[in-house]
Formats: structure tokens, sequence, C-alpha cells
């Protein structure tokens, strides 16, 4: 009897997966290499006893992000790298394990370490850290990732692409995990003094907020009618 | 709501109209810049209704359908390659070109990019090299102890020095000409590479074949026409207005019908 208020519910539980992705999103308008990302619908058909059609629910498919390039900033600050093109360069994660990213602001610590914003050093192309020597006074960083300070080159940052881009997995601090095997970065360049903005738009950030939230008060809609119904049912067959 | 969507498309387009605009502006004192233009196209159609379908048996056909536009989209932003006024200064190899035509300068890679700006200077060898070092091609070498540098509207150089007392004619500078120029790929710098939108380079002289010449001691400026570009700036900035109404309208009527009952 109350299938349809099951229904609605499955519905508006999407929707608030929905709005908190959206809320997401628009919290990390100015994050640097930050991506957008969407969730899929799909169709939940469950048969019913006695009755041929099957009665349909909504559940959350999946997740994928929006792969389009961000805007670039320029800082000229020479620590600050955009990566442009389908690339990713290499961090070393939490437990030495190589993760990717598209943050570029990175800085030095004390021992002239080279780490990324979130405090992870940069891979180089090997998998181990990045040590730029003391008394480095111009630090070049050319468009394959070569580093080199005034006295020559020092190292490389690990830059790859992947044929796949939706294995993927958001890790949190911008980092991505994937078991892929990564594949040498052909047209992917390193830009110096600038940084890859976040790809979130604005506007259509809003308009499917505005979405959700019609949908969310037609759905309410929808229980609250069913509710009355049945309070009505109840009353009336249940008059003596 | 198709007006929900309709109103972001408008609102993006104008975005793109106005980051264009503003790198018009930006670039207004660029030596050699030539300013950017967005044009836009409608977004496909919903048939309701396809235009010339027939309404009875008889074989009569409607006059016209029920088409649904859904919105705008970007169709090209495009390159006016209208010539830039010219600035005298007092730099010896500072080269304007009046007219068609692009100087043809080496990349450290080996492939030629082409750029109208002609700011250029000796480098330690003597050789013309522009801002960036690298070389003009084909490259001409300057003797060090040339006394005055003559470059006439044909390109061609020539040197007086102390030893000799007529000048003499170390090359003549070469333009290369486009079918195509607004197909030229910018690539920043100033500089442009060729691509299958623009067509082969034909490399010629100055003065011939319709390439322009050559003014020593100048400078071509942008062409970007301040006044037209904050005309446009305002229009792009009241549509993004109206656009935004579009979509906060939609959602009133969204409320309407949410609230029905």
């Amino acid at each position: 009897m109350e299938n349809s208020l099951y229904i609605g519910l499955s519905k508006q539980i999407a929707l608030r997966n929905n709005m908190d992705t959206i809320a997401n999103n628009i919290a990390n308008m100015n994050t640097g290499g930050y991506r957008a990302q969407n969730l899929m619908f799909e169709e939940y058909l469950r048969k019913t006893k006695g009755d041929p059609d099957p009665m349909s629910f909504v559940s959350d498919r999946g997740q994928y992000e929006n792969t389009e390039n961000g805007p670039l900033q320029q800082t000229e600050n020479p620590l600050d790298i955009a990566v442009t093109g389908p690339g990713f360069i290499g961090i070393q994660g939490p437990g030495g394990k190589v993760a990717y990213s598209r943050a570029g602001s990175l800085h030095m610590d004390a021992s002239g370490q080279l780490l990324n914003i979130a405090n992870f050093p940069v891979a180089n192309a090997g998998g181990s850290t990045i040590t730029i020597p003391a008394g480095s006074t111009e630090i070049k960083i050319d468009e394959k990732g070569v580093v080199s300070n005034q006295d020559g080159q020092i190292d490389q940052i690990m830059l790859v692409e992947f044929a796949d881009t939706k294995n993927l997995k958001p890790a949190g601090n911008t980092l991505y995990e994937t078991d892929s095997p990564p594949l040498p970065a052909s047209n992917t360049r390193i830009k110096q003094g600038m940084i890859e903005g976040s790809n979130v738009k604005p506007v259509l950030e809003m308009t499917r907020m505005v979405d959700t939230l019609r949908t969310y008060q037609s759905v309410q809609n929808v229980l609250q009618s069913e509710n009355d119904r049945l309070r009505s049912v109840i009353q009336k067959l249940t008059k003596q | 709501m198709r007006s929900l969507d309709i109103g972001a498309t408008g609102m993006m387009a104008q975005q793109t109209n106005v980051d264009v605009i503003s790198n018009n502006i930006a670039n207004m004192t660029t030596t050699g810049f030539k300013r950017q233009r967005a044009s836009f196209q409608d977004l496909m159609y919903q048939n309701i209704t396809r235009p010339g379908s027939t309404s009875s048996d008889a074989g009569t056909v409607a006059p016209s359908g029920i088409q649904l536009g859904l919105g705008v989209r970007t169709g090209g932003v495009y390159r006016m390659n209208g010539q830039g006024p010219i600035q005298v200064t007092e730099n010896t190899l500072d080269l304007a070109i009046t007219g068609e035509g692009y100087f043809q300068i080496q990349r450290p890679n080996g492939d030629i990019a082409y750029t109208r700006d002609g700011t250029f200077q000796l480098n330690q060898n003597g050789e013309i090299v522009n801002a960036q070092g690298y070389l003009l091609d084909p490259g001409i070498t300057i003797p060090s102890d040339a006394t005055s540098i003559d470059i006439n509207a044909s390109g061609e150089v020539l040197v007086k020095t102390a030893a000799a007392t007529a000048s003499q004619n170390l090359g003549q500078i070469q333009l290369a000409g486009f079918i195509n120029p607004a197909g030229l790929e910018a690539i920043g710098d100033n500089m442009f590479l060729e691509t299958d939108a623009s067509g082969a380079p034909t490399a010629g002289n100055p003065g011939t074949n319709e390439l322009g010449s050559l003014r020593q001691h100048a400078l071509e400026r942008s062409n970007v026409n301040v006044v037209e570009e904050i005309t446009q700036l305002i229009a792009a900035q009241r549509s993004y207005e109206m656009n935004s109404k579009v979509i906060s309208t939609s959602d009133e009527m969204l409320q309407t019908t949410a609230q029905l009952r």
C-alpha cells in the first residue's frame, strides 16, 4: 500500500546525494586542479506479486568527473606549475605508493624537497622524491617537467597520461589513485608560473541546484498527497 | 524545463564573449596583436512537428512546423587581421609590415613560426633575433664593425662599415604570406604556426605578390579598438543579466508547479 511512498523516498534520497555533489563542486570552485563531479542515476525495476508491471525506483549508478581542462591563472611564482593536456604529475602519496594529481602549487620544505600543496613529495620519473640543492637561485621547470637551477639540470617531474581516465579514483588531498599502468606523456605540457583553476562552471551548478530543489518539492508534494490519501482511506474504512 | 538549460547556455556563451573581449583589452599595447571576435550559433532544434509534414490524407502540407531551439553555442573565435597603426620608434632594428605577410622566426625545435611583431635585436654573434632570442629566417648576420644598418622597403639589409665607403648588401628579409591568415594557430609570445586551415606559406620579398612592404624604425601596434571593445563588453554584460533573469523566472515557474495542490 505504501509503495508510492517508497518510490518517492528513493527519488528524494537520490536528489539529496545529487545536492551533496553540487555543494561539493561549488565549495571547490576555487580549488586548483579540481574537476567537477556528476552523479548518474538509473532506473531500478522491481517485480511485484500479481501485477504485470514492475515498479521502478531510482538508484545511484555511479559518479564521473568532467575532464575538461580548467582555466590557467598566472601567478609568477616559479614553483607554481599548471598541467595542460590530458596528463597528470606523479606524487608520492601516503604509504609511499605513487598517486597522481593535477594540482600544481608546489613548495619546498626545509631540506629542499619539492612538496605539493598537501605536503606530499613530488615524484620524479623513477618514483622517488625530488630535492632541490640549497643555494639555488633560479629554478626553471620546462615543458617536459625537467627541473633545473642556475647550475644545470637537477631532476624531472613524473608526467604521465592514462589510456582510460575512468579508473582514476579521487583519494582526497588533490590526489587520484589507480592500478592501471601509466603511459609516457605525449600531449601534456607543464607551464611554470601558472596554476590550473577548477573547471566548475558556476552557472551550470546553479541551474542543477534549482532543478534539484524544484524536483524535491514536487516529490514532496507526491508524498504529501499519498499521505493524505492513506489517512482518508483509514478514516473512511474504519468509521463505525 | 527547457528554459532553465537554455538560459544556462546563454550565460555561458556570454562568459566566453567577455573572456575574448578581456583578452583583447589586455593586449591593447601588444606589438602586432590582432584582435579576436567570438561568433555564436544557435544550438540544434527539437522538432515537435517537422516542417513540411502532411496534415491530411489529401496530401496537404502544414505551412510551418513546431521547432523548439535549445540555446546558443560558440561557433568560432576568429581573428580580425586588419592593419594596426604604425608607431615610429628610434630603434634601428624595429620593423613594421604595412600590408600582408609575416616575419619568419626559427624556433629552437626547428620549425618555423610566423609573427607580425617586428622588434628585432642583435645577439652576441651579430645575428638578428627576436625578443626571445630566436633567429630570424633566413638568417642575416651583421658584421661587428658596422656603423649603420639600413633596411629599405623591399627588406634589403644594407650596412656601412668603416672600411668601405659604399654600403654592403647583406641579404634580403623575406615575408611569408598565407591564403587564409585567420587559420594560423596562435602559440603565444606573438607567434603563429601554420595549420591545414591556413594553407602553406608562400615566402617572398616584401612588396612583391601582395606581400606588404617593410618600414624601418617603426612598429605595428595592436589593432584593438578600445571603444568598440567596451561597447561589446556592455552588451555582453546586459545579455548575461537577461539570461540570468530567464533562469530565475523558470525557477519561479517551477516553484508554482511544485506548489500546485
